[in-house]
């Protein structure tokens, strides 16, 4: 990287001279070969956005209000992530206590019954299925091995957990943990 | 496929826990800390002993670790080449290098448990700028040893509750990496307001002087 200059305007310099003006410079990045251009500035002069400030106010015009500008703005969204990631992570702990697990269709049915303590065999039997203790299957699995769809298998298991609360009286509090 | 991974863990147990695992290390976007999470209520369910399913995922995460290490490490001449003018040219990436072996280690370990979403970039970065692989493997071992069994034990703990344990998680990782943005960016933006003013003051004591 060199500094050199424009030639003065209207003023074609002589052949193989690089005219520099007597106030402005300019970064230059210097390529393989130095000769002039047509308009007689140096090859590879480039009017780089960073002048070597000989012109007051285009720095501070230009330059310093847009970096500034971008470095605020992310700051500022970092920070506003931050708190906003910060409000969900507290809102989704403070549920570990007071809701119950919902019912996806991945879930084996032991699964389902450990996460509502229930005895696996209601929810089995709910479901047209014979209890078996390693019975793993997901809903989604069983769903189509009965031939109809996994809302159907959803509905069956909320309904017989609702009666099982009846019966297991930790569930009939959300969150409530069967002994 | 969040919901096909899951029925396949929960319905085969330890090869599926152990594939997916070692997919997601190599770079792979699928859901890891959940299926470590219901990993671990598996456990408490009786399914698997506790230690073998930290040992199980702790293995596959290193293998695939190593991996996208290799990939970097052997094939990042190439990704440089054609993709590091996009990445800011080769200074930039110089710069990076530098970084990736001056932070390596404490950046690899904090990768494979806090802040999760970096995992398999540094993975990446840490092969292009040919991080020691004995040390990467260290810490790598290190990291994910203490990753699997915190996202496990989790699990067992709260085992009836997976799924907001897992939002909850999510949403503190994220919490995380947006705090290190943010301090990143404070400190860019500090050094940079210094720079200014210093600059402003030199200009000011040259005119004085030429007056």
């Amino acid at each position: 990287m060199k500094i050199g200059g424009l030639p003065e305007a209207g003023r074609r310099p002589a052949a193989g001279k690089i005219a520099r003006p007597p106030t402005l410079a300019f970064i230059t990045i210097r390529g393989p070969q130095a000769h002039p251009d047509r308009r007689g500035r140096p090859p590879h002069t480039t009017h780089t956005t960073r002048p070597t400030s000989k012109r007051p106010g285009y720095d501070g015009i230009v330059q310093r209000p847009s970096r500034l500008l971008i470095l605020a703005v992310a700051f500022s969204v970092a920070i506003a992530g931050t708190f906003v990631f910060a409000f969900r992570a507290g809102r989704h702990a403070r549920r570990l206590h007071f809701e119950n697990e919902p019912i996806r269709s991945w879930m084996s049915v032991p699964f389902i019954a450990h996460t509502h303590h229930v005895p696996s065999a209601v929810l089995f039997q709910a479901i047209g299925i014979e209890p078996q203790q390693h019975d793993r299957r997901p809903l989604r699995v069983i769903a189509r091995q009965q031939h109809r769809p996994v809302e159907d298998v959803v509905r069956d298991l909320e309904r017989a957990l609702a009666s099982a609360g009846h019966t297991h009286p930790a569930l009939e509090s959300p969150g409530g943990k069967a002994p | 496929m969040r919901d096909q991974i899951l029925a396949a863990l929960a319905q085969y147990g330890s090869p599926a826990l152990f594939a997916v695992v070692t997919i997601a290390s190599i770079g792979v976007p699928l859901p890891v800390s959940l299926l470590l999470i219901v990993t671990g209520s598996l456990v408490a369910q009786g399914v698997m002993p506790l230690w073998w399913a930290i040992a199980l995922a702790c293995t596959g995460s290193v293998i695939g670790d190593q991996i996208g290490y290799g990939i970097g490490r052997w094939g990042g001449t190439r990704l440089v080449s054609r993709f590091g003018g996009m990445l800011g040219g080769p200074e930039r990436m110089a710069k990076a290098e530098a970084h990736a072996r001056r932070w390596g280690g404490p950046g690899v370990f904090l990768s494979r448990w806090l802040v999760t979403p970096l995992g398999s970039v540094i993975n990446l970065t840490s092969g292009i700028a040919e991080y020691p692989w004995m040390r990467f493997l260290l810490w790598d071992v290190l990291g994910e040893a203490l990753g699997a069994a915190l996202y496990i034990v989790l699990g067992w703990i709260f085992s009836d509750r997976v799924l907001e344990l897992d939002a909850a998680l999510g949403d503190f990782t994220w919490m995380i990496l947006a705090l290190l943005a943010a301090v990143v960016l404070g400190w860019m933006l500090w050094k940079y307001l210094q720079s200014q003013k210093a600059g402003d003051r030199s200009q000011e004591s040259g005119a004085s002087s030429q007056k």
